[in-house]
């Protein structure tokens, strides 16, 4: 079995919402082996981005732990903090926004290891942004240009390139390419994906797309309301799914062949309840098909297979 | 030392920029002829000449020997305009630099860090706007004495709140965005997120905000000259020169208009290179 790399261990981030608390992320149990693809898929405000901060500690955890090479990341001083984060490191959704716009492509991806004092002089710093860039494929001519200047398939390069410029061991990518056409998110995600071969690199893939995530993940982590509800590894979650939620969800997936057209699907009923101060039992439980008088109890995540981990007490 | 190197480079770009820019040259050209001739203004006239009283040559119009005239007094007008610039530029000058650094400073701090110390800040804030500006420098003028020092301080902080929220705002537009998020991701301490990432993509309306609250800074002063809490006569100052002539409109129109055109044109010429800077600055106006 291969080592573990990052572990949250009951991990809760609540936000204050007047009186009440909104339940971002609530007890997520999650484990990164070195060099694999967690993939987090759920759909959107179920917490997936808040995760990926929380793990980074962009924000404070309300509860629970972070474990990175078996030293707790949320106990650490700001010293730590700031050497943590130069192993680990996050891609963003939104190209247009996550680039500084009054700096230039070199500065951009130079700023990190200047802030981190990685290489000694300019004329290092300068060495290793230019090869950044050959790395994720920005052309050298580009150096010079702002941000404005590129298109976003180009923009979210700059941005991997930011994020490798210190070297990290893990990348959380926060919906990295669902900004883009869908012919740039190809170029982007085999990127990431050579980056990861090439790099020894290990990711944690947030994102709402299926299709996405079965190409890029080892494991899958499926979120709704704050919680995760299944965890597997990719072929065993897309063959055999065992909460009604990702079955649901899974069944959702569009199949481009004619003879499937009258494939039935699974269609969830209601709205999605809301995260402020949930009530008690599986969150799932009013919209789910399957419903019984147990899924008003707290729901525990627990293995019914070897790394198949369902939170549902009576499991399909 | 590298960084150096690079800065420089920074602003040359900036200034190479900004000199393309016709009008913003117009108005650095203008600003620089003023602050010479106040700058000299003793060799060019001395001060005795902006006080000397005259009955003989009350109220005369340009001349040869007097090229902008003569006030009620016998003054030569031209003189004190000269004169009266050193204190009227100063004013503008220093109060609109202290208010923007105290202002900038606190509404970068309610702006970045929120919480209670924002709420603070801002109630303060709050507090001293709902006093008319006028009437707060002038308290502040009634309290501390009526003398330059207090002069600056008293329009300084009248104008303080203005800065403040002005900045809050504009941090609080930048502050929300990933880039913001991203520095912090790599560990870059708060000082150089807001030095660096938050500052450059706020600058835009602060730049304008200051050059256009110089004249406000002139006139306030001349207010409170007019009224007699700030600059003491017979020391000249455009403010005061051009509540002085009000009395003589009709009949000496040329006493309000030398020191007028004088805040005007430094008005006009500091909002120029205001605008001018804003653009220079932000590399989306390249070329």
């Amino acid at each position: 079995m291969s080592q573990v790399l990052l572990e949250t261990k009951g991990l809760k981030k609540y936000f204050k919402v007047g009186k009440k608390n909104l339940h971002a992320v609530d007890d997520v149990n999650i484990k990164i082996n070195l060099g694999s693809t967690l993939g987090i898929v759920g759909e959107s405000g179920c917490g997936k981005t808040t995760l990926g901060r929380v793990i980074l500690r962009l924000h404070e955890p309300t509860g629970g732990d972070v474990i990175f090479e078996g030293q707790s990341v949320t106990k650490m001083s700001k010293k730590e903090l700031k050497k943590f984060h130069t192993s680990a490191q996050i891609i963003f959704q939104d190209p247009f926004s996550s680039l500084n716009p009054r700096m230039s492509v070199e500065e951009i991806i130079a700023e990190p290891m200047i802030v981190n004092k990685i290489h000694k002089t300019r004329k290092e710093i300068m060495k290793r942004t230019a090869e950044l860039m050959d790395i994720v494929g920005i052309s050298e001519r580009l150096a010079t240009a702002y941000p404005h200047e590129l298109d976003g398939g180009r923009r979210q390069r700059i941005g991997i390139a930011r994020a490798l410029s210190v070297d990290p061991k893990f990348i959380v990518c926060d919906e990295p390419v669902s900004a883009l056409d869908v012919s740039i998110q190809a170029q982007v995600l085999n990127l990431l994906m050579d980056l990861q071969r090439d790099l020894d690199l290990t990711y944690m893939f947030i994102t709402h797309d299926l299709s996405v995530v079965k190409h890029i993940s080892n494991e899958i982590a499926v979120m709704y309301l704050g919680q995760c509800v299944e965890r597997a590894p990719s072929r065993e979650l897309f063959a055999n799914p065992r909460h009604p939620y990702t079955k649901a969800l899974l069944s959702a997936i569009p199949i481009p062949d004619l003879s499937m057209r009258s494939r039935k699907i699974e269609i969830i009923k209601g709205e999605l309840a809301s995260p402020i101060d949930p009530k008690p039992g599986c969150r799932f439980a009013a919209r789910c098909p399957y419903v019984g008088d147990a899924c008003h109890e707290p729901q525990e995540l627990s293995e019914l297979s070897p790394n198949h981990f369902v939170a549902c007490i009576k499991p399909l | 030392m590298e960084s150096k190197r690079k800065k420089q480079s920074q602003l040359r770009e900036v200034w190479r920029r900004l000199k393309k820019d016709k009008t913003a040259m117009v108005g650095l050209f203008i600003i620089i002829v003023f602050a010479l001739a106040v700058i000299f203004a003793e060799q060019i006239s001395p001060f005795h000449n902006a006080i000397r009283q005259s009955g003989e040559h009350r109220l005369q119009p340009p001349s040869a020997d007097f090229i902008f005239g003569t006030d009620a007094f016998g003054r030569d007008i031209f003189t004190r305009v000269l004169h009266g610039g050193r204190i009227s530029l100063s004013i503008g000058f220093v109060t609109a630099s202290a208010s923007l650094l105290i202002g900038g400073l606190l509404g970068a701090m309610a702006g970045f860090y929120g919480g209670w110390g924002d709420e603070v800040i801002m109630r303060i804030m709050d507090t001293l706007m709902s006093i008319p500006s006028i009437l707060l420098s002038l308290a502040i003028v009634a309290a501390l004495g009526a003398n330059m020092t207090n002069l600056l301080i008293a329009i300084t902080v009248a104008s303080i709140p203005a800065f403040t929220r002005l900045v809050r705002a504009s941090v609080l537009t930048v502050v929300e965005q990933d880039f913001i998020e991203a520095a912090r991701a790599c560990g870059t301490s708060d000082f150089r997120i807001i030095c660096k990432h938050i500052l450059p993509n706020a600058i835009g309306p602060i730049i304008v905000q200051t050059t256009a609250s110089v004249s406000g800074m002139i006139l306030a002063a001349a207010a409170l000259s007019f009224i007699g809490m700030g600059v003491q006569p017979p020391q000249p100052e455009w403010g005061a020169m051009l509540s002085e002539a009000r009395e003589f409109i009709r009949t000496a129109p040329h006493m309000l208009v030398f020191p007028g055109f004088a805040i005007i044109l430094s008005a006009l010429s500091f909002n120029l290179i205001g605008d001018g800077l804003r653009d220079a600055l932000d590399p989306r106006l390249k070329d």
